[in-house]
């Protein structure tokens, strides 16, 4: 680990919708029949371990269902609602640390089955019997809210009557929230993004109802919850937008992420957007649609401090994502001598596009701090991506 | 159904059937303001959005029990010939007692053979919570457990205090 | 059964009591004022409702009883006047307490005397207040608020005890088990069809479940403390009742076009929500009231509406008798008028009392209106209960209409005693 020896890739055939909901599994979610974790040393390829997932969902596309913190993974089963965390060992390991899901505690099911032997016994034949309860990280939810309730008023009829309308009447909405997508915090602490089913799968999740939740891997708590609208949790996001990075202790240059936090010229992007948006609660939204971040989504190349270049952050920016490709070069401004194009990016192969209309997406992938950038460049019906290097002249 | 309150010296059936369908609706009604007037002790219920024969309940582990620090969630069910018939309850909430089947279906006897019409949500609650800090172990569904209660009462208390703290925190 | 009335009656009786012992402490809480007023005419209400169990159409007897009931108002007067001297010593602690503080003593004394004449005057005018409250209990109670406020304990302990287990609601056409629970008719029978033939309350085995019957004492005690209740759950179960109203009522119009006549300017003060038209046209009718009780009228309705502007009076004491115009409307066009009415009622009743439901905010014109159609509205179901012929009427509604004369009457003794 400390050396950057091993690599992880993950490999899935192909998915199959209109999956039967069956086995604790939700519905509306289709499934992969393979997932394989291969962990890879890359010094000479050699697979190391692997962890498979058979008939799973697991969102690959972007790393946006997988986690990578130091040597912990966190890897999101949406069909089956189970963080799965793991260790990469030194010795080149994939270690099961814990599963969260229908269980908090590693041992809750060993305990469970050595408990109700004679129950179960019964019960047996009759298949995922979890489902009559609620899972475990769904009580914590469910009860830290309650709780929250519960003791923000004193008089108990206001109490009843409250918890009447902000509780029992969304309950099944909130029993009916799966995990989207999670991130680490620290070593200890996991954002849980939870929306509706529909929300999760879609692309564009913006619209659906979302809420976050801090929860502690250890205590097995949920220790904060926000709505997705909750101006609370976006001025923490504003003012200390770092601390949701969570990166790595052995990768120095990971601390020199630009941000709104720690950049003035990041800062007053965002306060533009927030002052040109219609509706605060929209805006947050839209800012906290981010959360939880992707894994290694952010890149720390300088060419992305805004304190040193000024670019449109709709063709380009730090964050790694698909974007539409333009056939204009995209430009780097000088922030210290206004007004100079420093350099420019032409995305497009030189000779131009075959034709106008047909739409190619394309991806950056600067280096963390050499001048070189990678751009992947897709088009539509499965051709080959073309990937250019981009040097420094 | 129809024709044991159509007897009523009222004109028409057809009506009676639909007021005996509204009357269901009424008296939980009158139930969900009976019980937020004056809610039990650690209770608290309410419909599940806009449908008003599910309910959830909230059952706080009273102190000094081994269920204390737990939260209790609970399905309340009213069939449509409410009061006639009594509500289903069901524990969403795992809990080791000898009262709660493997699939949380609460067994106490005035939800099944015992039930009275008389009997209300607030009442149903109030023997469940009662449940708590005596379990009914003469008429247990989860033998072993009722056995445990009986023979060794510490460890019982000690198991059902370790499954609050892992299922019901 | 009779026992039971009278158990029911008498914490009432206690209550009717205590404001002549209590009001001594000169605290005069007009609510608690009203509370007695209820609490006296309960008793009466049962009385009343007694005579009607006892279903005798001996005449004789009734006329006695209401006459009995008629004279208690030269009583009342008196004691008024009883409770006016005994009264003035009850000032007396606040003049003692004055006295201690000697320099002021005289001075204050004299305007506690004031005082006490102020404190009489409105002793009399709730006294006055009383005896139309005692009209007005429907009136009150559909007011809800202030009578669920004022009546609390007594009247929501009595919702409760005549509450159907099962329902949770009033009971309606009650039907009490050989161990003593009284439940709905209608629910009692689904209970023991679907549940077994075991009292929902104490599970003692019932004999029959099917052959329930009405308990009628019960039944008629209900309908007299939560007629609006009643009302209610009767409209929503008898949907077609007021189309075989209508029909019959034309028949039946010869007999009650004085009644209609008379409600006539309620109706028309209700649509209009203006209370003068209220202030202009009562007054007179109060007297045509009195002078129809004098001579034994059997009209008895009037005194529903006019009981109202009573108490509107005593709110605003400075708008008393402005105008008196007299009631010239011909008979000739009651029978016309009725149908419209009747239609107009009919047709109203149930927006008003959807209104009812909805609104809690009492406001009191609007009100008003309500509780006046209400009570009509009540007369008229009572004209259609009993027989067309006169003789038959029940004593309830002359004793009813004795009530209301004794309201009447009041309201033009203090009308007379304060001019303006």
């Amino acid at each position: 680990m400390e050396n950057n020896q091993f690599g992880l890739f993950a490999t899935a055939t192909a998915q199959i919708h209109d999956a039967p909901a069956n086995g604790g599994a939700i519905q509306g979610v289709p499934f992969i029949e393979k997932i394989t974790f291969h962990l890879v040393r890359l010094e000479d390829g050699v697979i190391l371990d692997e962890k498979v997932f058979h008939n799973d969902f697991i969102n690959l596309t972007n790393n946006m269902g997988v986690f990578l913190y130091d040597d912990l993974l966190a890897i999101v089963s949406l069909r089956y609602q189970t963080i799965h965390i793991l260790q990469i060992r030194e010795s080149g390991n994939l270690v099961d640390v814990r599963a969260i899901g229908s269980f908090c505690h590693e041992d809750d099911e060993l305990f469970l089955n050595s408990n109700s032997q004679v129950e179960n016994s019964l019960q047996q034949n009759l298949p995922n019997q979890g489902n009559f309860f609620l899972s475990g990280i769904k009580q914590r939810l469910l009860s830290f809210i309650f709780r929250g309730i519960w003791n923000e008023e004193t008089d108990q009829i206001v109490r009843i009557q409250c918890l009447k309308k902000k509780f029992y009447f969304h309950f099944q909405d909130y029993v009916d929230l799966i995990i989207w997508k999670v991130q680490f915090l620290d070593r200890h602490h996991l954002l849980i993004k939870f929306g509706s089913v529909d929300g999760g799968v879609s692309r564009n999740a913006d619209q659906h109802p979302a809420f976050f939740a801090v929860y502690n891997m250890e205590t097995t708590e949920v220790v904060a919850y926000y709505q997705n609208s909750a101006d609370e949790l976006y001025f923490l996001f504003e003012q200390f937008c770092d601390h949701f990075h969570a990166t790595s202790r052995n990768s120095m240059y990971m601390n020199f992420i630009s941000s709104h936090s720690n950049n003035i010229h990041a800062l007053e992007q965002l306060r533009s957007i927030k002052n040109k948006a219609g509706s605060f609660s929209q805006f947050v939204k839209k800012i906290l649609a981010s959360l939880p971040f992707s894994c290694q989504s952010q890149s720390p190349s300088p060419y992305f401090d805004h304190s040193l270049f000024r670019y449109d952050e709709k063709l380009i920016s730090a964050t790694d994502r698909h974007r539409q490709s333009t056939d204009h070069p995209i430009k780097f401004i000088s922030r210290r001598q206004p007004r100079t194009s420093k350099f420019k990016i032409k995305p497009g192969p030189e000779a131009g596009s075959m034709d106008g209309r047909t739409k190619r997406i394309s991806s950056f992938l600067f280096h963390p701090f050499l001048p070189l950038a990678l751009s992947i460049q897709q088009t539509l019906f499965l051709q080959p991506a073309v990937v250019n290097i981009h040097f420094r002249r | 159904m129809n024709s044991s309150i159509g007897v009523g010296g009222m004109p028409a059936a057809s009506w009676v059937s639909t007021t005996s369908l509204s009357a269901s609706g009424k008296r939980i009604q009158r139930e969900m303001v009976e019980l937020n007037s004056d809610p039990p002790p650690d209770c608290s219920a309410g419909p599940k959005g806009d449908n008003l024969y599910s309910w959830v309940s909230t059952i706080i582990g009273p102190s000094g029990t081994p269920y204390e620090g737990g939260i209790f969630f609970l399905d309340i069910i009213f069939p449509s010939d409410y009061p006639f018939k009594p509500p289903k309850v069901i524990f969403k909430t795992r809990i080791y007692h000898c009262n709660v089947d493997s699939a949380g279906n609460v067994w106490l006897d005035i939800l099944k053979d015992s039930w009275s019409p008389a009997l209300t949500i607030t009442k149903v609650l109030l023997a469940i919570r009662s449940m708590f800090t005596n379990p009914h172990t003469y008429s247990p569904i989860a033998l072993d457990i009722a056995h445990m209660y009986l023979a060794d009462r510490a460890k019982h208390d000690e198991l059902a205090a370790e499954w609050t703290l892992r299922f019901a925190k | 059964m009779a026992s039971e009335e009278e158990s029911e009656a008498s914490p009432q009786d206690q209550k009717q009591q205590n404001p002549v012992a209590e009001n001594g402490d000169g605290l005069f809480s007009p609510r608690f004022k009203s509370v007695a007023a209820m609490a006296g005419w309960d008793e009466e209400a049962i009385l009343v409702a007694a005579l009607v169990v006892e279903d005798t159409p001996d005449r004789l007897c009734k006329n006695k009883k209401r006459t009995g009931l008629q004279f208690k108002t030269p009583p009342s007067n008196s004691r008024r006047k009883r409770r006016a001297q005994r009264r003035s010593p009850v000032s007396i602690p606040i003049v003692v307490l004055d006295l201690d503080e000697e320099q002021n003593a005289k001075g204050e004394s004299e305007q506690t005397k004031v005082n006490v004449k102020n404190v009489e005057n409105e002793e009399k005018r709730t006294e006055e207040e009383k005896k139309t409250a005692g009209d007005e209990l429907k009136i009150e109670e559909n007011s809800g608020v202030s009578c669920s406020n004022s009546v609390l304990p007594c009247i929501d302990k009595l919702r409760e005890e005549l509450s159907c287990a099962i329902c949770l609601e009033i009971c309606y056409e009650p039907s009490t088990t050989t161990c003593g629970h009284s439940f709905c008719k209608k629910c009692l029978r689904s209970a023991a069809d679907k549940c077994g033939k075991r009292c929902p309350k104490c599970r003692q085995l019932i004999s029959n479940g099917r052959s329930c019957t009405i308990n009628t004492v019960l039944w008629n005690t209900i309908q007299l403390l939560f007629p609006q209740e009643v009302e209610g759950r009767k409209a929503g179960g008898a949907l077609n009742n007021p189309e075989e109203n209508e029909h019959r009522s034309p028949a039946r119009g010869n007999q009650y076009n004085v009644r209609t006549r008379s409600s006539r300017p309620s109706l028309a003060s209700s649509s209009s929500q203006t209370s003068s038209t209220r202030r202009r046209g009562n007054p007179s009718q109060d007297e045509d009231a009195e002078h129809r009780i004098l001579g034994r009228g059997i009209n008895n309705n009037v005194e529903s509406r006019s009981v109202r502007p009573a108490s509107v009076l005593h709110r605003d004491g400075t708008m008393r008798r402005r105008g008196r115009p007299s009631q010239d409307e011909v008979s000739a066009t009651a029978l016309r008028l009725e149908r419209e009415n009747l239609a107009r009622l009919l047709g109203r009743d149930g927006s008003v009392r959807r209104w009812r439901i909805t609104s809690n905010e009492d406001d009191d014109e609007d009100e008003d209106a309500v509780l006046a159609l209400r009570l009509q509205r009540e007369e008229f179901m009572d004209a259609f209960r009993e027989n067309p012929d006169q003789s038959n009427r029940t004593s309830l509604s002359s004793a009813r209409s004795n009530l209301r004369a004794m309201a009447s009457r009041a309201i033009n003794i203090r009308t007379r005693r304060h001019p303006i």
